[in-house]
């Protein structure tokens, strides 16, 4: 009788310790987004999806596998590369599975965390939201969200990966989305030389032809391309003349509001140096072809007057916002586990 | 949490809760159940078949006789015609008898459209999220019809879309009062029935010329204003 009392005890034991265990929760490393001094709030809603290390590390994984196209041959990383500020060098179109061209210039992918709609026509309307677009396009990676989750369900390296981040090795739609923007949003540049022009950190001298590209761009182009972000997070119409060839309405497709034709997403300027071909179908691949393209009679409601020498001062104070620490951060760049 | 507590939890879930009743749904068209491989003929003479209808209720609230109002614990359901588990949904705690009023919307309300990445039927991994302009879409209803001169014949009704002017949920709103009884109170005890009637849907439209609409606009605000006209609910009388 008494024997039996015991191993009653012993099973309500162990019982016990395996329920504990159940419900006591695996922890993770917060890993907060940096905020420079002097920036606006970010427009991202962390409360909904805390950055936690084992997120971002899970969110870098999916972003450079291409398991996540049908052919396994494409990642988000193909087309947006670090070196260049995370967008595609040197391809006016994007293209993607199987070399099919698409319709529109890649972006770069920095301080999304200030963005509130994305793509150049602002089609998506989340940061998190974003990946779906690539992932079902059939002309980038072609795949189906449900088969995606299927092969990362079965894959041992995501369970593990996603029971680190989300404490439940079950991959779901949301997680994995949650995931990507848990790495992108990371991906932030704010140790250019202008920064620390305006911090006053050594490294921040700038010349006099930098200082005076500085003014002129601060009157003819910061309305739109507004600082620290150099964009103002606004559609707007830069006077390009439509390519007929693509008839790209942009801003339009998505509001059918006549006045919203031609407008596109104002990309920010950060390492702009690196990131051409620019404008977004990538019509021009040099700096100088864009400032004459601005100072043109119709491009803009009021015509910017630019010599020959402010454009390249333009252009000098344009190469202070490369921002090296960024391009090269080990953190961003392929995991070599 | 103390583990007391949680461990009494534990053995609490063991006693599945007694749904007390049940909102049960009904595709049907005209008087016929909505089946698959089966034509139907709309009031327009076009024939029709289905491969596949979807759609969100959300915000489930019920009235009661004394101006109280419940809220449904979950904050949308994806109703898939066929796909019989997602047709009943428990209601706990609701005694019809009392009930007079049921609401819900037709789709996803704005807000929840730029919420980000959600969950359970929510997850865009059900398929019925757009990818390249971000938004829920309500109602899906896919098909054929020889009427239409599309390749294979079919039809593809993606009716959404959040933003202004084109807001395309709706709300509803059923009274008891009107109610339908009950023709089959035995198989389904102590439930609501919500019947949905596609005719009503396509007695509206020219599937001829309307045949695909895929992108919030015009067209699928007035497809969303024919949508709240199939349903009506069957309630127990007393
Ligand atoms: C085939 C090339 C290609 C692939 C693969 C690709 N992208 Fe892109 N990405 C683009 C293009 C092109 C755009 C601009 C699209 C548009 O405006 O229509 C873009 C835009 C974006 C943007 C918007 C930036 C902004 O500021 O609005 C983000 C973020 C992004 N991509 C992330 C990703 C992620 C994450 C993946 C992987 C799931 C991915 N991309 C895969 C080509 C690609
Ligand atoms: C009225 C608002 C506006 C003004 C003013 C403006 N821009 Fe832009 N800029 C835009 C928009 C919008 C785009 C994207 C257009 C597109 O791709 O169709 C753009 C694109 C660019 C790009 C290409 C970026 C990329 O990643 O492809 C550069 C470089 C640029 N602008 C520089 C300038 C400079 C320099 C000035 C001042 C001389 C200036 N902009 C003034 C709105 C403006």
């Amino acid at each position: 009788m008494r024997l039996k009392t015991k191993h009653v005890i012993y099973c309500l034991f162990g019982f016990l310790t395996l329920l504990i265990y159940a419900f006591s929760e695996r922890k993770t490393t917060p890993m907060p987004l940096v905020i420079p001094e002097g920036w606006p709030k970010p427009v991202y809603n962390f409360t909904k999806n805390p950055l936690t290390k084992e997120g971002f590390e899970l969110g870098r994984q999916l972003f450079y596998d291409p398991i996540l196209s049908r052919d396994s041959t494409i990642s988000c990383a193909s087309c947006h590369l670090q070196a260049t500020a995370f967008t595609h060098v040197d391809h006016d179109l994007s293209h993607g599975i199987e070399g099919k061209v698409g319709t529109r210039n890649s972006m770069a992918i920095m301080n999304v965390a200030w963005s509130k709609n994305f793509m150049w026509d602002g089609g998506v309307n989340h940061l998190d939201m974003q990946p779906l677009a690539p992932l079902s396009s059939s002309v980038e990676m072609d795949e189906q969200l449900e088969q995606v989750i299927q092969k990362l369900s079965r894959a041992k390296k995501y369970k593990t990966l996603f029971f680190k981040a989300f404490n439940d090795s079950l991959a779901t739609g949301q997680k994995m989305l949650l995931a990507f923007s848990q790495f992108t949003l990371h991906l932030n540049s704010y140790n250019s030389k202008y920064d620390k022009y305006i911090r006053n950190e050594a490294g921040g001298d700038f010349t006099e032809q930098e200082k005076n590209g500085l003014q002129l761009f601060r009157k003819h182009c910061a309305s739109c391309h507004t600082e620290p972000l150099f964009t103002n997070q606004n559609f707007e119409k830069n006077g390009l003349p439509i390519d007929s060839t693509l008839n790209d309405l942009g801003r339009f497709t998505i509001t059918r509001l006549p006045v919203d034709s031609f407008k596109f997403k104002v990309p920010t300027l950060r390492n702009i140096q690196f990131t051409f071909p620019y404008m977004h179908d990538g019509r021009f691949k040099k700096l100088r072809e864009v400032l004459n393209h601005y100072t043109e009679t119709n491009a803009l409601k009021t015509q910017i007057v630019l010599s020959s020498n402010e454009k390249a001062d333009i252009i000098a104070f344009l190469l202070t916002l490369t921002d090296n620490d960024f391009l090269f951060d080990k953190r961003f760049g392929f995991p070599r586990d | 949490m103390s583990v007391k507590s949680r461990i009494l939890l534990f053995l609490l879930s063991f006693y599945a809760y007694p749904a007390i009743a049940q909102l049960s749904i009904l595709p049907v068209f005209g008087d016929q159940p909505i089946a698959e491989n089966t034509w139907y003929v709309s009031t327009q003479g076009d024939s029709i078949q289905f491969d596949n209808i979807r759609f969100y209720l959300s915000n489930i609230q019920f009235e009661m006789d004394d101006k109280t109002w419940i809220k449904d614990s979950v904050s949308a359901h994806l109703i898939d015609v066929f796909d019989p588990a997602t047709l009943h949904i428990a209601l706990k705690k609701i005694d019809l008898k009392r009930l007079k009023t049921i609401h819900f919307n037709l789709g996803i309300d704005s807000l929840t459209n730029v919420s980000g990445a959600l969950g359970g039927d929510l997850d865009p991994q059900k398929g019925m999220y757009w990818a390249w302009q971000s938004g829920y879409i309500n109602l899906k209803i896919e098909g054929r019809s020889p009427r239409c001169k599309t390749r294979k014949n079919i039809f593809q009704y993606h009716i959404g879309g959040y933003l202004q002017p084109f807001y395309s949920m709706r709300k509803v709103e059923l009274s008891v009062k009107n109610a339908v009884a009950h023709r089959n109170q035995g198989a389904i005890p102590q439930g609501v029935i919500l019947a949905v009637d596609f005719s009503l849907f396509f007695g509206n439209l020219s599937i001829a010329t309307q045949n695909s609409i895929m992108m919030p606009g015009k067209a699928a605000m007035q497809l969303a204003d024919y949508s709240t006209s199939m349903f009506s609910i069957h309630a127990p009388k007393n």
